[in-house]
């Protein structure tokens, strides 16, 4: 009996530990519909339970910017991650958060200026009352 | 009694050229707000290199301020807006601003103004909000993105 309690309390923080770590983080990688400018999406959790740390590169012919965010959630695969492109210089880049709801990066991709802009909208609602 | 009208007290924006850039390097700022944002010589640099256009913000014949503004696939972007330190507090950078949002929204090419200024600066959002815009999000700086709502 004594033995099986030991191993129950040598299990129960594994246990713990792969249930904050949460789900998959892929890399993932958006092209422009003319194919000269590209988003890339890449996460990593700095702790077990803690927010993903989403970097994005957005490339054009002339160069490319990274920045860096956290998002709360329990994966970040091309399921819940979706990129809309609404002409070869922008795109709005959609991340689901696990309740279901999502928040969105703005993106430009011009020749002249690469620019993003992370809402404070949830499902297009300001955070802002 | 001051009037505080644009028309009477003759604030003007005016385009940069050969011929007064150089007074623009000349204005100064507060102290406390020179982490706000980059010099106006740095400034006229990256206009030589992006699609930005820099103007003089005069009051009668006397440049007082920089602007600058750019436009970026239909979005126009106030992306410079200072008054020198010595002509702040006296209504003339909300004159000055609110000629520019006219002089914006009458681009066929401006479907819609934003700004954006450091986080840290919470005079510029209390300005900008006095205006008509609103926090619309967070930049790749980290700066706070800010959209004119017409009202």
């Amino acid at each position: 009996m004594k033995i099986i309690s030991h191993r129950l309390w040598l299990l129960l923080p594994l246990l713990l530990l792969f249930t904050a770590c949460g789900g998959p983080i892929e890399s993932l990688h958006f092209d422009s519909p003319a194919g000269d400018r590209s988003i890339d999406v890449v996460g990593k959790r700095e702790s077990p339970a803690g927010p993903i740390i989403v970097t994005m590169t957005l490339t054009v012919p002339a160069g490319t910017k990274s920045f860096s965010f956290e998002h709360q959630a329990g994966s970040l695969t091309k399921d819940n991650v979706t990129a809309t492109w609404l002409n070869n210089n922008r795109c709005n880049v959609n991340f689901k958060l696990d309740d279901g709801t999502a928040w969105e990066v703005e993106t430009f991709l011009l020749d002249d200026k690469i620019e993003a802009v992370k809402k404070f909208e949830i499902d297009g609602k300001s955070i802002f009352h | 009694m001051e009037n505080p009208s644009s028309t009477d007290r003759r604030i003007q924006l005016k385009p940069l050229t050969r011929f007064n850039w150089e007074q623009a390097t000349q204005l100064q700022l507060h102290d406390y707000q020179e982490d706000f944002l980059p010099s106006v010589l740095f400034s006229l640099a990256q206009s030589k290199f992006e699609n930005l256009f820099p103007y003089g913000i005069y009051e009668g014949d006397a440049m007082v301020g920089f602007a600058m503004y750019g436009e970026f696939d239909g979005v126009c972007w106030i992306s410079r807006f200072m008054l020198d330190k010595a002509h702040q507090e006296k209504g003339i950078g909300r004159l000055a601003l609110l000629q520019l949002l006219d002089m914006l929204r009458l681009q066929p090419r401006c479907k819609e103004i934003r700004t954006s200024f450091a986080r840290q600066n919470a005079l510029a959002e209390y300005f900008f909000r006095s205006v008509g815009f609103e926090p619309m999000g967070e930049g790749v700086d980290r700066e706070i993105v800010m959209r004119w709502v017409r009202k």
